[in-house]
């Protein structure tokens, strides 16, 4: 089968989407001109794509930056950000109250819900999104009550890892506890096993 | 190739800028997350690919040496990473169909104008891009949102240039029988 006959429905979507080479381009558009059945093909091929691109969704937009430059500045690659003197001797100021209020913080191990994500953890881990109009309050003694730590998050979608006080090995036991999560429904939209 | 004007945000990423890392987040952002829910189907599951991806990029700017286009080396950066997120999800090989060469023909097209109305419903065209096999839907994806070569599609997934074109042709057939059906519904 030659060029005039033979039907170039392989190259018809890279027509459609631009990106032929000019003589792959050249080629398909001879066979077009006269081959009605073809330009029929690729009527629906502009009308599947214009469809394809419709459909899709769009991404976490601005969530998914200001998490993506949280990870940035914590990996240990300082960027480039040019910083008059007054704002880095600032920016020390700040960095010591956090230093502090990690150090209160992780001292108050008795009744902590967070746990640095690097620690070393040994319960099973769930995944959590709260309500929006939950409270902190109301979280808190959720979290309490199942003896949970949030110990990654929240992600783009909101979603936080909270570590259990149940060995992983134990099903049972972490079904009946996901089971009393996902009833407090006031409080969570979402629990699912990580 | 010509050069690729977004390699300048790689260099100065590799250099730190946390700027140009921001613009080409806002640039590439859509297309990295879109290509990743086409394979994993979870909005969560593509927004946690997308973050890991451009934290690679972030990390490993000075690997790309402007061989191909900026956004065929994040692709296949992503490609990879989806890769290896199926296998620990235990479904790689999920609805992947025998790679049978299509002898299409314009002659099997069936009613174009119901499939033309068809493909005119986004939420239509959603449903009948769910039911494709993975391998299928990823093409279409590739070819028709993030607008490839067939060449440039064979580099983000690694396989000859002859098994896209192919694997295009079983899209294409599936869409028009989907869409055809939901044309004549309506």
């Amino acid at each position: 089968m030659n060029d005039a006959t033979r039907h170039p429905l392989d190259l018809l979507p890279f027509l459609v989407n631009g990106t032929l080479s000019a003589a792959e381009r050249e080629q398909v558009e001879r066979h077009l001109a006269a081959c009605a059945a073809c330009r029929e093909e690729a009527g629906f091929l502009r009308a599947l794509k214009d469809g394809v691109r419709a459909a899709e969704t769009a991404g976490p937009g601005e969530l998914g930056w200001q998490r993506l430059q949280r990870a940035l500045r914590q990996d240990g690659r300082s960027p480039r950000r040019r910083a008059p003197g007054w704002m880095k001797l600032a920016l020390a100021a700040s960095l010591g109250a956090v230093v502090l209020q990690t150090a209160l913080l992780l001292d108050r191990s008795g009744d902590r819900v967070y746990r640095p994500a690097g620690e070393q953890t040994t319960g099973a881990v769930v995944q959590l999104r709260f309500r929006a109009q939950a409270t902190e309050a109301q979280i808190r003694a959720l979290l309490q009550a199942v003896g949970g730590r949030i110990v990654d998050g929240p992600g783009a979608l909101g979603v936080y890892r909270v570590q259990l006080a149940v060995d992983p090995g134990d099903t049972g036991a972490l079904r009946r506890r996901i089971e009393s999560l996902r009833a407090q429904d006031a409080v969570v939209t979402h629990v699912a096993p990580d | 190739m010509t050069a690729d004007p977004h390699q300048a945000w790689l260099d100065a990423i590799a250099a730190g800028d946390e700027a140009a890392m921001r613009r080409f987040y806002e640039t590439y952002a859509g297309a990295v997350y879109a290509f990743a829910l086409r394979r994993l189907d979870e909005p969560a599951e593509a927004a946690d690919l997308l973050h890991d991806v451009m934290l690679e990029v972030w990390r490993k700017a000075a690997g790309y040496q402007g061989r191909s286009r900026v956004r065929t080396w994040l692709l296949g950066i992503a490609h990879h990473r989806i890769l290896d997120r199926l296998r620990a999800l235990g479904r790689a090989r999920r609805r992947e169909d025998p790679e049978a060469d299509a002898a299409a023909h314009p002659d099997e097209r069936g009613n174009t104008l119901a499939a033309v109305a068809g493909a005119g419903d986004a939420r239509q065209v959603r449903r009948c891009l769910d039911g494709l096999p993975a391998i299928h839907r990823q093409v279409m994806h590739l070819a028709f949102y993030q607008e490839l070569s067939y060449p440039e599609i064979a580099a983000v997934l690694g396989c000859p240039s002859g098994t896209v074109k192919t694997r295009m042709m079983h899209a294409r057939r599936a869409m028009k029988r989907c869409l055809e059906a939901a044309g004549l519904g309506a």
